[in-house]
Parts: C-alpha cells; structure tokens; sequence
C-alpha cells in the first residue's frame, strides 16, 4: 500500500478537533493584558505602587529588607580556577519511561504517575536538588463534552523523592507545552514554584497564586508570596528572584515583557523581601555559577550580552555553538564568571545530533546536554557531559526510545 | 472584518470558525492529541493578547497558525510525543482517535520523528500544500531554508518508506523535491 504526505494531511483533518473553553482562553488573555498593562504604568508612580503592592503581597511574617548590595558576590569564589575544581554537587538525573534515573539509583514513580494519568507512561518535568529528585507528572486529565480526554488545566502535583516513596510537596498549574513555574537552585536544598490559585478549577488562565519555597533538605516549605502576577525567575539555594508583575517594563518583547525595571529579592535564611534594579539582580546572576551570556536570541531589542542559566548548541562539524535563533545565526557564549569562551566539542565519531540543549548543571565546570535522536533521524537519544573548562564532552547516557524526560526546565523554549 | 477591539463575540466567532483547521496543523506538527490541544489553546491565547493590532481576520488566521508552527519547533522536547498506553483501558480509547485515524499509516510515526524545522517544512509543504513562500512566512525563516528542510526531510522519509511512499509532485520553479 502506498501513501502520501497529502493523505496524513486529509486524514489528520478528519480527526475531531477538541471542544474549546473559549472563556477560559479569553480570561487567560485578560490575564497576560492586565500584566501588560500593570507595566505600562508611569515610572515613578509605579515604583511608589509596587513598593506599597509588594509590602501587601508578602505572607505574613516576611519582612521588606533594604536593598541588598547591588552585587552581592558572597557566593562568588575569589577566581575562576577556584570555581573549576569545586566538588560535584548535582547527580545526573533523567527518567525513562517513568523510572527516575538519580545518579547509580533508579526511582520507579509509576505508581505514583499512574494514579494521576492511568496512560502516563512519562513524567513531565523532574529535577535534582542535593537532596533527591522534583518530578511532576503533568494536570489531571479531563473529559469534554463530546466525551474526549483532554489535558486538564487545573493543578497538577509536584512531588519529591529522596530514593523511597515519593511525597507530594505541592502543587502547580502549567503543562507540557506552556511549562510549570518551578525551578530548582544549581546547588543546594532550595526551590520555587507558582501555585495556582484555586486547584481545583479547570482553566486555562494563568495560575493566580502564590510562590512557594520549599527545602528538600528540611523537607518543608520556607515561605509563600506573591499574588496573581508573581512568577518566579531564578533559584539559589540562599536567594529566590521573582517578579511580582507590577514593575515597570523596560524592554518589551513580542509576548509581554522581557526586561522589568526592577525585580524582588527574597532572602531564605532572614525571610526578607527587597526589590533590586534589574541591572543588580543581572550582576548578582553573573557573579554566580552556572551562567553562561552572549547575545540575546529571540524578539526583543536587547543592547549587548544577556545571562543564559540554559541554551540550546547546534553543531558545526565536531564543534558546538550557541544557537542564535535565527537560521545560521550561531555564538560563542562564555562563562559569565569567568569571561572564557565555551568552545564545545562533540565525542570523537559522535555525529548523531545536529542540535542539543543544556539540561542541567552538575557544576561551576559540567553540564549535561541532551540531544534527541529527532534532530538527526538518528536512533537514540543522548545525554552528554560536557566541562566548560575543556571543552570536552562525553556520552553519559542513551536511550533507545522517545520515552524519556531530562532534568531542567520543562516547556517551551525559544 | 476588522479586528480593532477585542470583542469576545468576534474572538468567540474566530475560534469557533478556525480552531478545527489550527487544530489540524497543531496535531501534524505534534503528533499527539492531547499536546496539539494545548498547542492550540496557547497558540489561540496568545492570538487574544495579539488581537488589537492584527487588521483583520485574515492577519488574525495567519499571526495563530504562526505561533503554533513556532512554538512547536522551538519545543525541544519532544518524549510525549510516543506516549502510548500501557494497559489495555477501555474506558479511555476514545483519547486514540487521533491514533485511530492517522496512526496505523507508517508514514505518520516517520514524519514525527523529524527534526522540528524539517517536520514543519515537510508537513506545510506537502499535508497542507502550501508554497514556500508561506511555509517560510509561517515558520519565520528564508524560502531558502524551507526549501533545504523540506528536501532532506523528504529524503529521510524516502529512505525509510522506499516505493510506499508516493512522492509529492512539484512545480518546475521549485526545488525541495530531491530527485
């Protein structure tokens, strides 16, 4: 039997598309434009609004601290050498099917995924801290009204696993595709995640909670805050940024607001809040490990270089570049800490994956990039360790099917 | 129509004329039901923030079907996508319809396993039939480049399929077909 590219086409067309919540789409439109709008306020009303917003977003008992120092280099070491030769704190971490690979340790979750999802055959999202591994998998789903299952838009769990019984630590909203709101610290007990605000609603909207800090070491949650618009931004262990949503923009992309004016600091061991210009919170990310900067890739007009905790490689021969979103386009990136190039290079007789992305950092000097078979029609998909400091990359794990989740941010990149 | 406000009723009439067509490229860039209904559904929210300066309903078609051919391709993961029920669950088989449909055909699991840009390339040109020129204008690159994914995208599937795939004709001024 033969077939065409244009019968799938015909034949996907007769497949009945899903009944719409054209309502909830609609309010989560309202909800992305009332940020917008929150951000086009004048300047100097709106610092003098979000200092009195952010004081009533915050939980009860945090406090509003003066401004940090604008470059807070307390987690910096004194030179990049320094910075190489720091233990490995991070396990390499993926799941196959819904079996959680920490390091030499293997999590079977699927119990867990299963009661969820009774189709799950995969996680959503993990990630390690020092601790065990962060894995979500994925809304519950729910039927329309022709009968046919759809991904709900409601909450979906966050658990965590020290190697026995998973926990379920929380809850947030988000999906596959559109991304969950949580991220974890390069080292260290500590991560963030936006919780939705009523979890048992089935919208689209975007969630409307607040953020949640949790320690994995401690195995409980530090603090909650923020409202509707807070979304959290960055991780470390000592330091959660957020955005509370009501800051000036000042650079604006194609889908909301790239760069806010000022962003706030929230600080885990004294539990107080401070909003910090955009230009410190950069510096703070770049006095960091795990950052890597280089041009800006997407659809602001974005002057000079910008921070990158993950980015996507395409590969040119034996060597890795930065991808620069547009066709052709690629970079050098280089490590924020120390101003060296990253010059990757693939495995000696590696040419299976034409583009890779980082998935997760072990260290100040080793990140794990994953390259699906999919890029080059290969059979297999790849993680690869890499050091920054050398260049040198080495396969650490392959799997035969698409079955798999890596460690990192899950959700739409680009 | 224009387009300047963003009354729910010309949205609503919008969705409600549109979604099956978005939805149908949605699920050929994808390949799976549930991912292309939440393509959609993001592709369609991100339309309603879009709405004021979008001219008319033509430009609003265009700018949706755009988020969702890049926002497929730039997703990176792609795992979900093979996802296939464990145990028989009776009560579920009506979320394998898009399986039951499409997903016998060989060639369907072939296209999916395909690059993002070549997929797009492949699955614009040739299930949706449209010209380089808007395959490039919906993907955001060069005709070029749409040229180039679609020719070894075609390949890779020629390699795999050999004579049961019946290859795409072409035009004398185009050139993604390899021979």
């Amino acid at each position: 039997m033969t077939t065409s590219l244009r019968d799938l086409g015909e034949r996907a067309g007769r497949v009945p598309a899903p009944q719409l919540d054209v309502a909830a789409v609609v309010a989560a439109g309202e909800s992305r434009l009332r940020r917008r709008r929150a951000t086009a306020v004048a300047a100097v009303a709106a610092v003098v609004a979000a200092v009195l917003s952010a004081a009533v977003l915050l939980a009860p008992g945090a406090r509003l601290a003066a401004p940090p120092p604008a470059h807070d280099r307390t987690h910096a070491p004194d030179d990049g050498d320094t910075v190489e030769t720091r233990p490995a704190s991070r396990l390499l971490t993926y799941s196959v099917g819904t079996v959680i690979h920490w390091g030499d340790r293997t999590i079977d979750v699927g119990q867990v995924a299963r009661g969820r999802q009774p189709r799950r055959t995969s996680l959503d999202y993990l990630d390690a801290t020092d601790d065990g591994v962060v894995f979500i998998t994925g809304p519950q789903l729910k039927r329309d009204e022709s009968g046919q299952l759809g991904i709900g838009y409601g909450a979906s769990a966050v658990w965590f696993t020290d190697g026995s019984t998973p926990v379920r630590i929380g809850t947030t909203s988000g999906s596959a595709v559109r991304g969950f709101g949580i991220g974890t610290s390069l080292s260290g007990s500590t991560l963030a995640w936006k919780e939705p605000g009523d979890e048992s609603s089935e919208t689209l909207a975007d969630p409307f909670g607040p953020v949640v800090v949790y320690d994995t070491g401690q195995k409980r949650e530090v603090a909650r805050f923020g409202g509707a618009d807070a979304e959290v931004l960055t991780v470390y262990d000592d330091v959660v940024y957020w955005s509370s949503g009501d800051a000036p923009c000042a650079i604006r992309s194609d889908f909301g607001c790239y760069r806010p004016r000022w962003v706030m600091r929230f600080e885990k061991a004294s539990g107080l809040q401070a909003q910090v210009g955009w230009a410190d919170y950069e510096a703070d990310r770049r006095s960091r490990p795990g950052v890597l900067t280089g041009p800006y890739v997407g659809d602001a007009r974005v002057e000079g270089p910008v921070s990158y905790e993950f980015i996507g490689f395409v590969r040119r021969g034996g060597r890795l570049f930065a991808d620069g979103g547009e066709p052709g386009a690629v970079f050098t990136p280089t490590v924020a800490l120390t101003g060296r190039p990253v010059r990757l290079r693939m495995p000696a007789g590696d040419r299976t994956s034409d583009a890779l992305a980082i998935s997760q950092w072990l260290d100040a000097d080793r990140v794990v990039l994953v390259a699906p078979h999919s890029y080059s029609g290969a059979d297999g998909t790849e993680l690869l360790v890499c050091r920054l400091s050398t260049g040198g990359c080495r396969l650490a794990a392959r799997f035969p099917d698409a079955n798999y989740t890596e460690a990192g941010p899950a959700g739409i990149h680009g | 129509m224009a387009v300047r406000e963003r009354p729910e009723a010309a949205f609503h009439e919008f969705v409600a004329a549109r979604s099956a067509s978005l939805f149908r490229t949605a699920l050929l860039m994808v390949g799976d039901h549930q991912l292309a209904q939440d393509l959609l559904q993001e592709s369609l929210v991100k339309t309603y923030v879009a709405w004021p300066r979008l001219r008319d309903v033509a430009n609003v078609e265009a700018y949706a079907r755009r988020v969702v051919v890049t926002t497929s391709i730039s997703w990176r993961r792609r795992r979900s996508f093979h996802e296939r029920p464990v145990d028989p669950l009776p009560e579920l088989v009506v979320a394998d319809l898009a399986d039951s449909v499409i997903g016998r055909l060989d060639l369907w699991p072939l296209v999916q396993a395909l690059p993002p840009r070549q997929r797009a390339a492949v699955v614009l040109r040739y299930c949706e039939d449209l010209s380089e020129a808007q395959a490039a204008e919906l993907m955001g690159c060069s005709v070029g480049a749409v040229k180039k994914n679609a020719s070894v995208g075609l390949a890779k599937l020629r390699d795999r399929m050999g004579g049961q795939l019946t290859m795409p004709t072409t035009t004398p001024d185009e050139s993604a077909v390899p021979s």
